[in-house]
């Protein structure tokens, strides 16, 4: 059988053209998609877990999703505090239950942009964010600048996809049309098909947006070198900015996660609404995990905050650096955790692992990883985009319905584990009130 | 459930029930005649108490990309209005752009029970849809956006109405929107190069036709298509000093057409274009001259867009405008253009006061609105723009009472009493008039007064009841009333009682599925594998939505055999 | 793929016995690598003793005059499968829409020339390269090997 518009579950290009045969609920070949995606799709079924393990006194033990789900809210209920963490690999429903297990264990709950796109989604708060869809860059880009990222190791068919070789309305020769600027630390394998090149000394990227702008806004730079980079050279990159008739700014964590952090987007955000003087500019994040946007999105509209939301008053609240997981785990504030299709534990500081490995926690996610090695009971799940139907958002925020390619009947999906826990919990929602009312009146 | 609403006084302009007293029967979900008998009746006293239907919003940001991005990033402002968890009622944040369970709180409190989200751009209708999915308890629907795609333009140049309709009926069926929306035709488009279209015949850049053809073509596809509702139009220039112009010139193509059933064109935040003047500094009010044009074209239905002083946020599918918008405050401002299809912005605004120019605006809405005849209106700020929706009960305590107009306007920019006629007029609503703004003109202009909008036996038990008495009101009262509604029962249960939420039900959700001859509907295909494998950034498969996403979706089909219209 | 002489060399007996006529296994070597002499030219090889060899060598040959065919070496290790050279390859865009709007296609195509599959790019029909055409010299086209980033593609 073949299957096709299957939709990519990897990373934020979401591509969705994927050919994909199925034979006796084996996938044989995967079409269109790159190694990463096509590994995500061919491996599957490495890595996975058929029952929920339950870990007590060092002793691992499997039990039934109805056992798991009783230990998990008992677990929940017997805690005062609660961190739910993840969500970027997950369906927009399954996000919408943790919200709500969120806000009725009063807890807090964060996903992955915390430690990637956290920082962007904090300057946007302050100067806004001039975007456009992929496929507005395809049918009209005629310069493309990469930032800090390097989209052929980590969003392999974005080149291809949607920047720089196809042959929009506007740019029918492909890339022939368009000019591809990159700044980066290192030559990267995008950097070697650049049109330009601008190799910068590391934590330097604010200095650079500032000459960036100056020189724009009409000043005289008198150093000869800003960064790293020879003045002529960025002289020429402003030419190319302001003369194209469309250009677009992707950027990645080496912009992100260096010295600067918020300030330093707000800054290029800022160079490309300078730009919009001259010409149409406009600027993306290169969002990682295929569902990261939607999880900022599906937290946005139901409590107001994009990430790092505190249910602790019993209203959203909201104040990265000290609502968000890391933070929250570091000052040990919390009890209990839910780690839902995420990994904290091979990626988060040193400090909050501590904290995280002391605290009893959840885990749902599909795959056996270290988080759940660790986690007092891991659910295993379908894979959302293989094996369950879901919603997901691309990195320019649209929105693309998941196919289901195979057929898994042992497991639950995310949605349903989620669902269950939280309709359990209502159950108790009693024990909830009175102990809410209790701290309250403390 | 049955419920008897005991002896209030009920305003129903679609039934013609003014302020008489009555007992309303609720049964089963339905407004009923008689009980099928007599037990389990809930019988509440209404005496000396106002009911209303369920009051219907017909433009109103409140789901949406851009109303997202809006939230996501504007954290201040959910710092206005916040809403705890009690209960199984859910929490919420946020002034004007509340989250999706607060916004269905919210409206319910007033006593609405339908509202309708404007501007939807088809290829993020899953999103619109995914937000109004988690909207409680009030009926949505949503309109799509037409006015800047590329498959528009090209029927257009080539004048072949025959596969605009088949192309619109297309669009509307596998998004599930709800009516044709257009939002500055043409100059969205310009807008991705930077650009805008200045006047009705600009042509579009690299498309070669003028908003005035798009405008004309899509009113044609509406008609063809004969939908519930018009076509629902922003037209060019929004928010520009001497705008009235192109206002006038829009209105004026309604008189190309003619449909006996309802009006052919629905002008939506008319407050926004009606500016005189040639620039900030002798901005004026032309409010007069937009009336005087309204009368005589009959086919032409508006609604206001009321401008209030105070913070919200402001966000359109008009790019451009946002953009100039966002120049002149300062603040930070959002784009989000949608490949093919739209160009949508957001910024931050606050209507000071002491601004000659936000005071005029401020002005026009309530001249335009007591100049008109309020059937042919309905009440918006075009939420969030014009300001947030939980104020419209100052707006209809403006429109009762001169009173309470002239305290604001004492206190408002002095070029209020010489470039703005509000103090020259008397008028004031009485609450049959504001039951017609809030509730029956909507249900009429959308079409859909067979389903919504009154209080007739048989019909969906929307209604609201407030805490008025007729015979004694000021000001404070109806600000104090509406604001907080007595009871609202929404589809027979009581969702809010004396301004608290005590039930969580979900709405209904509204889509029109324009049904045509499948040979004509073949006839684009050819053109949407063109566009959609060049040109989409997504796959023509990947592209329609599910009723998955639906509240208790409810369909409106239309017929229409396209090959007997003469086009 | 470029074959090193001394790669075949190695694989050879190096006895230097001049039983196939020339001078030294090296020369050997390098007329195998020309076309110019088969492996059954030599008469030690086919030895027991060298059967191992014997296999390999057949081994990297056969792939070796598999791509001098085709002019064309694709090393998969190195692809990472963004799908650069089969978008931007003019023949494949001008005889596809999808390729030419940057997506994949569904079905093969004997008109188009790469395929992504399992992550790495596979020849469908390199015949209608524009290499292969017969003015060869006016239509130089190499936009596959001067875009991809991984060197993956090359043209011998």
């Amino acid at each position: 059988m073949i299957i096709t518009d299957v939709v990519c579950p990897f990373c934020g290009c979401l591509c969705d053209d994927l050919v994909i045969e199925v034979e006796n609920d084996e996938i044989k070949t995967v079409r269109n998609a790159c190694k990463l995606g096509a590994s995500k799709f061919l491996k599957h079924k490495k890595n996975r877990k058929k029952k929920p393990i339950i870990r007590e006194n060092g002793n691992e033990k499997e039990v039934d999703f109805d056992e798991a789900y009783d230990y998990a809210v008992k677990l929940l209920l017997n805690s005062t505090r609660c961190l739910i963490y993840g969500l970027s690999n997950t369906s927009n429903e399954a996000i919408e239950y943790a919200v709500k297990i969120a806000e009725l264990l009063r807890g807090y709950i964060d996903n992955t942009s915390t430690v990637c796109h956290g920082p962007s989604v904090v300057s946007y708060q302050t100067v806004g964010y001039p975007s456009c869809t992929l496929g507005d860059v395809k049918n009209r880009a005629d310069l493309i600048i990469y930032w800090g990222c390097n989209p052929l190791n980590a969003h392999p068919r974005h080149l291809s996809r949607y920047s720089l070789y196809p042959r929009g309305l506007f740019t029918e020769r492909g890339f022939l049309d368009r000019k591809l600027i990159v700044i980066d630390v290192r030559e990267t394998d995008t950097a070697k098909i650049a049109t330009k090149f601008l190799r910068i000394e590391p934590n330097k990227d604010y200095e650079l947006i500032s000459a960036m702008r100056a020189i724009l806004n009409g000043l005289e730079i008198k150093q000869e070198k800003i960064a790293g980079v020879r003045i002529e050279e960025i002289y020429e990159v402003i030419d190319m900015m302001k003369s194209c008739k469309f250009g677009i700014l992707f950027f990645g964590m080496g912009l992100t996660q260096t010295y600067g952090r918020d300030r330093t987007i707000d800054n290029a955000i800022s160079l490309v609404i300078d730009l919009n003087k001259y010409t149409k500019f406009s600027i993306m994040m290169m969002r990682g995990h295929y569902n990261v946007t939607g999880a900022n999105q599906v937290l946005a509209w139901l409590t107001g905050f994009p990430y790092a939301v505190d249910f602790s008053r019993g209203y959203p609240r909201y104040n990265p650096g000290e609502t968000s997981a890391v933070d929250v785990l570091a000052r040990r504030e919390v009890d209990s955790a839910i780690i839902v299709a995420a990994d904290p534990i091979s990626n988060f500081p040193r400090e909050s692992i501590k904290h995280l490995l002391s605290i009893p926690y959840i885990n749902i996610d599909p795959f056996y990883n270290l988080s759940a090695r660790y986690a007092k009971i891991y659910i295993p799940t379908k894979i959302v985009g293989i094996e369950v139907e879901g919603t997901a958002y691309r990195m320019d925020n649209i929105p693309i319905r998941l196919r289901k390619v195979i057929e898994n009947n042992e497991l639950p999906s995310d949605e349903e584990v989620l669902k269950n826990i939280y309709e359990r919990l209502i159950e108790n929602e009693d024990i909830i009130e009175k102990r809410y009312c209790v701290r309250s009146a403390e | 459930m049955k419920i008897l609403l005991k002896n209030g006084i009920v305003y129903d302009p679609l039934s013609n029930v003014k302020g008489e007293r009555m007992d309303i029967l609720v049964e089963n979900g339905k407004i009923v005649e008689k009980f099928s008998s007599e037990r389990d009746v809930k019988i509440i006293d209404c005496s000396n108490k106002v009911i209303m239907p369920g009051g219907i919003d017909i433009h109103s940001h409140i789901a949406g990309g851009k109303v997202n991005a809006g939230r996501i990033m504007r954290p201040e402002d959910h710092m206005y209005y916040i809403k705890e968890i009690e209960g199984r009622i859910h929490s919420g944040t946020g002034y004007s752009l509340p989250s999706t369970w607060l916004t269905g709180y919210l409206y319910a409190r007033m006593g609405y029970t339908f509202v309708a989200t404007p501007a939807m751009p088809p290829l993020s209708a899953r999103h619109t849809h995914e937000e109004l999915r988690s909207i409680p308890i009030i009926d949505k629907t949503a309109y799509t956006l037409f006015g800047n795609n590329w498959f528009v333009f090209k029927y257009v140049k080539e004048k072949n109405y025959e596969k605009l309709s088949a192309f619109v009926s297309f669009i509307l069926k596998s998004v599930k929107g709800f009516a044709i929306k257009i939002v500055n035709p043409g100059g969205d488009e310009a807008w991705a190069w930077g650009g805008n279209v200045k006047s009705l015949d600009d042509t579009v850049p690299n498309f070669d036709v003028t908003p005035r053809e798009i405008i004309e073509g899509l009113i044609r596809a509406n008609e063809i298509l004969n939908l519930p509702h018009s076509i629902h139009i922003h037209t060019i220039n929004l928010g520009r000093p001497g705008n009235y112009k192109d206002t006038i010139e829009t209105i004026r193509i309604a008189g190309k057409f003619e449909n006996k059933k309802r009006q052919v064109m629905h002008i939506t935040h008319i407050q926004f274009h009606s500016y005189g003047g040639t620039s900030w500094k002798d901005f004026e009010s032309k409010s007069e001259e937009i009336v005087k044009e309204l009368e005589r074209y009959k086919n032409v239905t508006f609604d206001i867009g009321f401008v209030l002083f105070g913070e919200t946020t402001t966000m359109t599918a008009d790019g451009p405008m946002e953009y100039y918008l966002s120049r002149l405050t300062g603040l930070k401002w959002q784009n989000l253009g949608i490949e093919i299809e739209t160009s949508p912005g957001v910024t931050p605004i606050i209507y000071r006061k002491n601004s000659p120019v936000h005071s005029i605006q401020f002005a026009i809405g309530l001249e335009i609105a007591l100049l008109s005849n309020p059937w042919r209106y309905c009440l918006t700020t075009d939420h969030p723009n014009g300001a947030p929706f939980i104020r419209y009960p100052e707006i209809i305590a403006m429109l009762m009472f001169k009173k309470f107009r002239d305290k604001i306007i004492s206190r408002a920019n002095q070029a209020i009493r010489s470039r703005a006629i509000i103090e020259s007029i008397d008028r004031e609503l009485d609450l049959y008039e504001i039951a017609i703004i809030t509730r029956a003109s909507a249900a009429k202009i959308l079409g859909l007064e067979d389903k919504i909008g009154t209080i007739k036996p048989g019909y969906d038990a929307n209604i609201a009841v407030y805490d008025l008495n007729p015979e004694k009101i000021d000001f404070h009262s109806v600000i104090r009333a509406f604001s907080r509604a007595y009871l609202t029962i929404k589809d027979g249960e009581i969702v809010v009682k004396e301004g608290r939420i005590v039930r969580e039900i979900y709405g209904k959700t509204f889509y029109v599925e324009p049904l045509i001859e499948e040979d004509v509907e073949k006839k684009i295909y050819e053109d949407l594998d063109y566009f959609f494998k060049r040109f989409y950034s997504v796959n023509l498969a990947n592209y329609p939505l599910d009723t998955i996403y639906l509240t208790n979706p409810v369909k409106i089909k239309t017929e229409t055999k396209i090959k007997e219209i003469t086009i | 793929m470029k074959l090193n002489p001394f790669d075949i060399y190695n694989l050879l007996p190096k006895k230097n016995c001049k039983k196939c006529g020339l001078p030294s296994c090296m020369a050997f070597a390098i007329k195998l690598i020309k076309r110019e002499v088969g492996l059954e030219d030599c008469p030690e090889i086919n030895s027991a003793m060298y059967i191992r060899n014997k296999m390999k060598l057949k081994e990297i040959l056969r792939e070796y005059y598999k791509s001098l065919e085709t002019k064309l070496v694709i090393d998969e290790k190195r692809c990472n499968g963004c799908g650069i050279c089969m978008i931007s390859c003019p023949v494949n865009a001008s005889s596809n829409l999808n390729v030419a709007g940057g997506k994949g296609f569904e079905k093969d195509d004997e008109n188009l020339i790469y395929k992504i599959e399992n992550g790495v790019v596979k020849v469908i029909n390199i015949k209608k390269c524009r290499r292969f055409e017969e003015d060869i010299e006016s239509r130089p086209c190499s936009v596959c090997v001067d875009n991809c980033p991984t060197k993956a593609i090359t043209f011998l």
